[in-house]
Formats: structure tokens, sequence, C-alpha cells
């Protein structure tokens, strides 16, 4: 259930190169197979290492396409970024898609392409980022007290439906049912 | 442009450029209905021409096509060049899309006095003459295609590339030509070029491709300026198509308020943050190209439609402002989208 997939898209290029609608379409076609390869798996990670170039058509209709096709049933972030100049292309890709993704630029550090949280849900999200998963019952006890569990449970539910965060149906210790939320993974 | 050097070479003359439209007595031609008159038209003779040495670009040679065609496209159309004529590689792809214009018109089109040193070698050295019109006539004192075996060679210049509307394109063009730009770049911005580059040609080929609607062949190219002394390297970059014209294309698609825009207004938005005839989510290409440009000293891009040429510059306030327009009666009405983009290196 936790499963992180690794998908090395150059690995399923021609090139080392990008190019235009058509190439993203035949990507995203790859990259459909590979999820529906991994049924079980939530969280998946787009490693970019040997691309060296794209243009903004090619993510916008290769992966900025399939986040948006999952957005809220699974998690998507891109790693391996080899310049900062490739990410001009995927955030204007994202933007236009309203599509956020995670992008790690190390295993610590994290910058968001696409449509930013608003400055409310950022916190909730911050915390959902450094843990991996959260629960609102976690979130409204310390250390992270972020108000009440209707406000809290309201906000994790936003960051699902705009795409930020991934939630799936737990039993909880009590033996009721409670939402856990998973965030883009390293 | 005036203190730049390729490989045009310089010598003095009066004039640069002329040409000379002929337009034949009344002809007469056959029809299933019997002989009858075609034209109804006067002789007529026009002559324009250019103070010589110094530099056309594209929008300059632009101006004098249309000026030259103001009453329409003749039957004949002479152009005569001078060996202190220079043009920059955007103008040699215009004058490219004039000659095919002229080619499906009927107008025989002569090309003279080109010799093959200045701006002769020169057309012959981006492959120019390689990719006239079956029907152009090119009078020239020797032999061309002098330079066939230097294809590709050259470090600073891009030949004229055909972008065939629907046969497959070589893959790596993008890649070849912000190569190509990438190299004459000092190391710590060389990888920022060749990214800006890349979507520059991959965006605009990819449109005449998929979104142009031409029936003939675009067309790209490159070419980087060594000052002679004091300036800053420059590089002229441009892809052109005889397709039906962005505006064209998108108008049709387009909600009702942004079909309210003028073709101005709707140019700009695109050049700044995109539209296109395939929803919100798609039509960033346009923008990219031309805010990795931006990021480049002295930038500008032009934009020649049918009906309206314009000229964009940095806005202080972000994205591009239109700082020169030029619409009909004044323009030619040339088919297609031709981008020319120049910006410093250094």
């Amino acid at each position: 259930m936790n499963q992180i997939v690794n998908v090395r898209l150059r690995d399923l290029m021609e090139r080392s190169d990008g190019w235009g609608r058509d190439e993203g379409r035949a990507l995203f076609l790859k990259l459909l197979q590979t999820i529906e390869a991994h049924p079980e798996a939530t969280s998946f990670r787009f490693d970019l290492t040997g691309i060296d170039r794209m243009d903004a058509s090619f993510p916008r209709e290769s992966f900025v396409a399939i986040a948006q096709r999952f957005a809220g049933e699974k998690s998507f972030s891109l790693a391996g970024l080899k310049s900062p100049d490739l990410l001009d292309n995927i955030e204007a890709a994202a933007n236009k898609r309203g599509v956020p993704i995670v992008v790690w630029r190390d295993r610590h550090s994290w910058s968001i392409v696409g449509p930013q949280p608003s400055p409310g849900l950022l916190p909730i999200f911050g915390v959902a980022m450094s843990l991996g998963e959260v629960t609102t019952a976690e979130l409204i006890r310390p250390p992270h007290k972020m108000g009440a569990a209707n406000n809290v449970s309201n906000k994790l539910k936003q960051l699902v439906e705009a795409g930020y965060l991934v939630r799936r149906e737990e039993s909880s210790p009590s033996g009721g049912k409670e939402y856990r939320y998973t965030a883009p993974r390293q | 442009m005036g203190c730049y050097a390729v490989q045009q070479s310089c010598s003095a003359g009066p004039q640069a450029v002329s040409a000379r439209l002929r337009v034949n007595p009344v002809p007469e031609v056959a029809s299933s209905s019997g002989i009858r008159s075609r034209y109804g038209l006067a002789v007529r003779t026009m002559q324009k021409s250019f103070v010589g040495g110094i530099w056309h670009t594209a929008a300059q040679f632009d101006g004098w096509m249309c000026h030259t065609l103001r009453e329409g496209a003749p039957d004949e159309l002479e152009i005569h060049f001078s060996q202190d004529s220079r043009m920059s590689i955007g103008a040699c792809v215009r004058l490219l899309s004039y000659l095919q214009e002229l080619e499906v018109l009927g107008v025989a089109v002569a090309l003279c006095g080109l010799s093959p040193w200045g701006l002769g070698g020169y057309l012959d050295r981006i492959g120019l003459f390689d990719l006239l019109p079956d029907r152009t006539d090119l009078r020239m004192a020797r032999n061309t295609n002098r330079f066939a075996d230097r294809r590709g060679q050259s470090a600073s210049l891009e030949e004229i590339v055909a972008i065939p509307p629907d046969l497959p394109l070589d893959k790596d063009l993008p890649r070849r030509l912000s190569d190509k730009l990438a190299a004459c770049a000092t190391e710590d911005v060389r990888d920022s070029l060749k990214q800006a580059a890349f979507t520059y040609f991959a965006e605009l080929i990819d449109n005449v491709r998929l979104h142009s609607e031409a029936t003939r062949p675009g067309f790209a190219a490159l070419q980087v300026y060594t000052p002679v002394s004091g300036a800053r390297r420059m590089v002229e970059i441009t892809v052109a198509d005889t397709g039906k014209g962005i505006v064209k294309t998108l108008r049709p698609a387009l909600r009702q308020r942004l079909a309210s825009l003028s073709d101005e207004d709707l140019l700009l938005l695109a050049v700044n943050s995109g539209i296109s005839r395939h929803g919100a989510e798609a039509g960033c290409g346009i923008t990219q190209s031309a805010k990795g440009i931006l990021r480049w000293p002295e930038p500008t891009l032009d934009l020649r439609l049918t009906d309206l040429r314009l000229g964009f510059v940095p806005d202080p306030k972000g994205g591009y402002l239109v700082a020169e327009r030029r619409n009909a009666p004044a323009l030619y009405p040339l088919p297609g989208t031709h981008w020319v983009a120049r910006y410093c290196l250094d």
C-alpha cells in the first residue's frame, strides 16, 4: 500500500530530449501502462535523470497530464532534474493544467511547481510532507496542535481535492474508520 | 546591425538591392468559352532600390518587398542585388517565404546581380539556393553550391533547414540547433542558453507542423553575429511557415472574451500568457519560447502574419509590449507565421 514506485522517464523515451505534443502523448501512454501495472501503489516518483532538454509541450502532455488524471488518487513527484532551467517549462505546463507537483532537490528539500497551496493550507501540507502520512487526529494533538478537528479535517480534504495529498481509509485504533493522508515521498 | 560581420563581404556601390517589376501587355488566354482578356492592365514598370552597404533585417527587407508589391503581384519580378547588400538570416528566410508565395501566384521571379562572393556567397553558404522554388530564376555569374561540403560545419551558422509540413522530420533538429547556439556561449550560461534555444525551436517548429495548416515547407535557421569591435555578440534565430497564420487558426476556437480582442491584443496575450485553440490547458509553447529569450540582453521578437507585423520588446513591468506595428494595406499579404528573435549572447 505504501510502496513508492520510481519511474525513470528516460527509459521510456527515444532520446534524451522531450520534444512536443506527440512525443509527450507517447510517453503519457507508457506512463499509464506503468501505473496500471502497479494498482496497489499510491505514490510515484518520476525520475528525470538523463533528460537533457524538454520544451513546455512535452511535460504538459506526458507526466503533468498523468498527475492531473490521477489527482487525489495517487501522488506524483519529480526527482533527478539535471538543471533548474528544465524546471521552467515543467512549471509552465503544471500551471496550465492547474496541477501541483512536488519536485525533490535532494532527500529532504522540495518545492512545488504549478499552483501553490494557499497560505491557510500550507502549514498542514508542510507537516504532511515532513511526516509522509498524517491523520486529522495526529494533527490536532501535540506537538502539531493545528486547530480544531473539523477545521483540520476540512483543510486536509481541500489538499486532496487540489491534488496535493492522497487519502485512503483505514481502521482507527478505537475501532472506527479514519482517513490517512499521504504526501508525495522521496 | 551595422557593426556586425559575417561571411558577407562588403564593397562600395550605389545600390544594394533593386527590383524591377513588369506586367506584360494584356495577355490573351484560351478558355472553354473562347478567347478573352485576362488582365486588362496597361504596361507598368516599377523600380525600387536601397542605399548600398547597409544591413537588411527581416523587417526592413519585408518593408521593401511590401513597397515593391504594393499594387499587387506582377507577372514577372526581377530582384536585383548588389554586392554590398547584406541580409540577416531572418531577412534571407523572409526572401525565401516571398519566393514561395510568388511561385504559388505564378509570378516569374529572377534573382539578379548576385556574385559568388558577398551576398551571393552568403546566400549560397546558408543553403538558400537549394531551397529556391522550381521556377525561380537564379542569374549568377558562376555555379552555386560551392559550400555543400561545409554544411553543418560552421560554429556560428545553422544553414536554413526546411520543415516539411507532413513528412517525418529529423527528430534531432531542435537539439542540433540549440547545441550550435550554446557552443558559441560562455560556459556559465551554456546550459541555460541550450534549454532556452531548444524550447524556442522545438515549440515553434512543432507549431509549424501541428497548427500552421501549411502545405509548403517552413524554414528554421540561426546565425551568430560577431562584432567587429566593442559590441556584444548577437544571435538571430528564425522559424517561419507559409500557413494560415496563428490568428486565423486561433480565432475560430476562441470563446467570447478572447474573441473580442484585437489581433494585436490577442498576440500579445499569446506571447505573455499563452492561448490555444485546444483549451485553457494548452498554449504555453509560444509564451515559453518568448520568455526564454527575455533572459538575454537586448531581446527583441518580430512576428509577421499575413496582414499584421508586430515588434515586441521587453516590458519593464514584465513580459513583452508591442513597440512597433504595421498593418494592411502597408503590408503585402504574405501568408504564414514568421518569427524572428534576436538577442545578445554576452
